[in-house]
This record gives structure tokens, C-alpha cells and sequence, in this order.
């Protein structure tokens, strides 16, 4: 298994100007490796700041330290330094994020909405909406919604919309950020059939989830990011370790 | 990563409105909060402006009434003088000369052969006492395109791929709703295939339905045809829909540069994040 991933150090430390410059902790100093082909769980509680490491990575956030060391197709590069162009392309080519929530404009079909990155990437149309409605199909979503907005479905039926776009690209690193908090076990259940299917064709998943079974299912190792209070000073110390599991 | 050339470079772009001195930069800008130099009382619209374009991206500036989003537009569309600053387009000598510093001639050659520009106002871009057809065939005369036949077929040709109905080529702008003015303007400013389009609050003004549908047509229309464009907006909405990066302007200087989900996720600088804020 080839490391194509080395976060080292990784701080993310928003400064809030509305609030006077009030300074609050995303993550701090944050540290793994992930291998092609391998599940990486992140585990810990809300607000610790699981999210924030991926968006670090994605960057839509601006990191305030560390580094992330990723094995692109053409060579290492730091993702939290490379110029914004490289970013862009190596999210069109390499890189999958599936958010927590949807974010959709309300006029785009759902099949159109999971199609579009494989558009990006040059796929022909006819073909890339065959794909689409494959996943759609998989994952449960009857055909009489496909052409209707992802923006009038359920919260479950979104998420797995929001799953479908980015897998349908198999990216060679893939960003999941509670992909199955709001599923009911049976499309839980092919969400993680998905996972482990790419997993087979080399892709290296970094799954944020606070479903220790979700994880335990899935993940080869699992990260668990904590805070820790101190009663005295009131000030909050953050922990990450990694826990054995299997 | 595989090195390109930018299409267009940017450096130090300025517009001064007035004499001008030299401390107009220097007291001017966001740390002092305002436009006017104190010793001179000339306007300094924008100052210190840089950065790179490539092709097939959407750059994005958004920024407060004032902030001096248009003015950079205009000064790269030659419809302002720019007081300082050099800009290199790999259409224009391959980039090797400054086109803000070449010949009225060439300046014209540029815009009416490599440039598009949809102005927020149709009035200011089109003639609206011209027909649809007559205002898309100006910008191919301008371009050297004198063959009726041709110029037609072209204008019926871009009509249609902005949802204009033919019918109404050869009516008059002035009749028509603000929507479709914006759709004629959008289809003469595509009329050369420019490697360069400028929007400029194409859509301000226009009610929610129909800003939907110009704004989802420029998407269709970035797609199919790979454009290029700088899109200035002060709708943040806008901005996330159209664009990949951004440059947030205030009082006249760069603030912020950024992925455009970065500058709103996680904006750094004060301003940003008050107007990140300020989103409905």
C-alpha cells in the first residue's frame, strides 16, 4: 500500500473580526498518513473539529500550519500551499469531497447534478447521465424523482445524491464528511458497498463520522480527534489518537 | 502540475480621477476607509490591482458600490484610461506587450476582435433604437465582417443560443423586456467568439425569475463554449453560482483573493467577512 497521503501538523485557527479578532480553535497540530486503497476513519465528538480537517485538506478553508503531502498523478505537492489553479484541477481530476449538507441550485435535475463532475472531467453527455442514473438506481432513488431538483428530496435521499456526484468521478483521494449520518440501514448499507468498491480500485477515503459501526464497518484505522476541559483555567486541550480496531 | 501561461496578467492597475499626486495611494484605500487623497483631493477609483486569468476559468469581483469593481473592468475593456499599472493577454502579441500602453488603433482592434463585454445597463451596450440583429451585426462590421449573408446567419445563429426568438431580430432593443435586452447584449458581446468576456452586474436589476434564467443560460454558455470570463457582481449569490475564484474589493484595492467556496466559508479579511455575513 503507497502512502499518498502525510498530514503533518495540521491548525486551523479562525479569527473572528466581527468579534474583535476573538481567535477559535478549528483542529491543532493534527497528524496521519493515509494509504491508496485504505479507509481512514475521523471519530470524536460535534465541534471537535472532524469537519475542519477536511476542509482543510479540500481547501475551503485556509489551514493556519502544517502541511498535507499529497501523491498526486504528477508529483507530490503540498495541498495547503499549491496555487488555487492547482487546486481546482486536482479537485476536477483527483481529488472527491462530499460534504456534510447539499448544496444545490434548485433548477438542476438530479441526474444532471451527478453527472456534472464527469462532464468537467470531458465525459460525453449521453454516457455520463447513463452513469448517473446507474448510481441513482443503486443507491435507491426512485426514477420518477430523477428529474426533479435534489433541492425538493428528503435529507436522506440528498445525502446520497450528494455521495452519488462525488464517487461517480472514483477519485484517487476521496473526502467524506458524515456521508450516512441521515440514512436508514439499508441505503447505509450501499453507501458502504460503494466505499469498499472504490477502496478495491485504489482510492484513499478519509471518512469523518460520529457512527462508531458506520466506521467499525468500513475504516482500516480510525482517528479519534477529543477535547479535553481543564475545570481550573476553563482552557480546552485538544487530543488525537489513534485507536486499534479489527 | 502542468505549467500554462496565463490568458491575462494584471499588474499594479490603477485609475486616478483627477491630478493626482504622490501620496494619492499612500492615504487612500481599506486601512483609511476611503477613495479621496487628502492632498490632492483626486479620486482613486482602484490602485495596486494584480493578478492572473487563465483561460476556461471564471474570476469573480465582488465588492461594495464604490469599491471600484467596474472601474477595473473598464479600464481593461479600454472604456477608461488606466492611469498606471501594465496588462499582459496572450491574445494581443502573446502576451509580450502591455496593452494598456499600445495605439488607439490597436486598443480598438483588441476590443472589437478579443473582447465581449455585457455592461449591467443595456443602454450602454446596445443600441436600442437598432434592431436585435442590426446591434449584433455592429460588433461583426467592427470586426471586419462585411458579408450581409454571413452577418445574418451569425446574428440569427447567436440569437438562438442566448433564447432570443428569431422573430424578434429584427425588432427594435427598446421594446423589449429587460431580460431579453440582457440576452441580445449577452449574444453581440459572443458575436466574435472572444477569448475575453466581461460581465458587469448583468444581472442587477432584473427580477429573480428571469436573473435565474440569464445566469443559468451563461453557465450553459460557458460550458459549451469554454469562455473565459471576469464577472463582477456585488451578489454573493451570484458569485457562487458563476465563478471559481474571487477578488473582494474595498475602496479601491484587492483585500482578498481566494477559491471562491474558500471566500465564503472562510473569509480572512475583516471586510470579507462582514460581507460573508451580511448574505441573506
Amino acid at each position: 500500500m503507497a502512502e499518498i497521503l502525510r498530514v503533518l501538523g495540521l491548525t486551523k485557527i479562525f479569527k473572528l473580526h466581527l468579534l474583535g479578532g476573538k481567535e477559535v480553535i478549528g483542529c491543532k497540530d493534527i497528524s496521519f498518513t493515509l494509504g491508496t486503497g485504505e479507509v481512514l476513519g475521523i471519530q470524536g465528538p460535534s465541534g471537535v473539529g472532524k469537519s475542519t480537517v477536511l476542509k482543510c485538506i479540500y481547501r475551503s478553508y485556509v489551514a493556519s500550519a502544517g502541511q498535507a503531502f499529497y501523491r498526486s498523478i504528477n508529483g507530490v505537492v503540498d495541498l495547503l500551499q499549491v496555487p488555487e489553479r492547482d487546486i481546482l484541477e486536482l479537485r476536477r481530476q483527483e481529488i472527491g469531497y462530499v460534504s456534510q449538507f447539499l448544496r444545490v441550485v434548485p433548477r438542476v435535475s438530479a441526474l444532471q447534478v451527478v453527472a456534472e463532475s464527469i462532464l468537467l472531467q470531458g465525459r460525453e453527455e449521453s454516457s455520463a447521465l447513463r452513469e448517473a442514473g446507474r448510481l441513482l438506481m443503486y443507491l435507491g432513488i426512485p426514477k420518477e424523482l430523477w428529474d426533479a431538483s435534489p433541492a425538493t428530496y428528503s435529507g436522506g435521499q440528498q445525502q446520497r445524491v450528494n455521495v452519488a456526484r462525488a464517487i461517480i468521478t472514483c477519485p484517487r483521494l476521496l473526502l467524506l464528511d458524515e456521508p450516512t449520518a441521515s440514512l436508514d440501514e439499508q441505503a447505509k448499507q450501499r453507501v458502504h458497498e460503494l466505499i469498499l468498491e472504490l477502496k478495491q480500485k485504489g482510492t484513499a477515503v478519509l471518512m469523518v463520522s460520529h457512527d462508531r459501526a458506520s466506521l467499525e464497518q468500513v475504516a482500516d484505522r480510525i482517528l479519534f480527534l477529543d477535547c479535553v476541559g481543564d475545570n481550573q483555567t476553563g482552557e480546552v486541550t485538544r487530543r488525537a489518537f489513534e485507536v486499534a480496531h479489527h | 502540475m502542468p505549467k500554462e501561461e496565463p490568458l491575462l496578467r494584471v499588474r499594479r492597475l490603477a485609475r486616478i480621477f483627477g491630478s493626482g499626486c504622490s501620496k494619492c495611494t499612500s492615504c487612500t484605500g481599506p486601512l483609511t476607509g476611503t477613495n479621496i487623497c487628502s492632498y490632492c483631493h483626486s479620486i482613486v477609483a482602484c490602485a495596486g490591482v494584480s493578478f492572473d486569468l487563465y483561460a476556461g476559468e471564471i474570476l469573480g469581483v465582488v465588492g461594495e458600490s464604490g469599491s471600484g469593481k467596474s472601474t477595473l473592468v473598464q479600464c481593461l475593456y479600454f472604456d477608461s484610461p488606466a492611469t498606471a499599472g501594465e496588462a499582459y493577454f496572450k491574445a494581443y502579441k502573446d502576451g509580450q506587450a502591455n496593452m494598456l500602453a499600445c495605439s488607439v488603433q490597436e486598443k480598438r482592434y483588441i476590443r472589437h476582435h478579443l473582447m465581449g463585454m455585457v455592461y449591467q445597463n443595456p443602454q450602454q451596450g446596445l443600441k436600442l433604437d437598432f434592431t436585435a440583429g442590426g446591434n449584433i451585426a455592429e460588433k461583426l462590421l467592427a470586426a471586419g465582417i462585411y458579408h450581409v449573408g454571413q452577418i445574418r446567419r451569425r446574428a440569427a445563429e447567436l440569437l438562438q443560443c442566448t433564447e432570443v426568438p428569431l422573430e424578434r431580430m429584427d425588432h427594435l432593443p427598446r421594446f423589449f423586456s429587460g431580460g431579453m435586452q440582457q440576452r441580445v447584449q449577452i449574444a453581440k458581446a459572443l458575436a466574435n467568439n472572444p477569448p475575453l468576456v466581461f460581465l458587469d452586474e448583468v444581472t442587477t436589476g432584473l427580477d429573480v425569475s428571469v436573473q435565474a434564467r440569464v445566469l443559468d443560460l451563461i453557465k450553459k454558455l460557458q460550458r459549451k463554449l469554454g469562455l473565459t470570463m471576469i464577472v463582477i457582481s456585488h451578489d454573493l449569490g451570484v458569485i457562487r453560482l458563476l465563478t471559481n475564484r474571487v477578488l473582494v474589493m474595498k475602496s479601491g484595492r484587492v483585500v482578498e483573493t481566494g477559491l471562491t467556496d474558500q471566500i465564503l466559508e472562510d473569509p480572512q479579511h475583516p471586510y470579507t467577512q462582514l460581507l460573508v455575513s451580511s448574505m441573506l
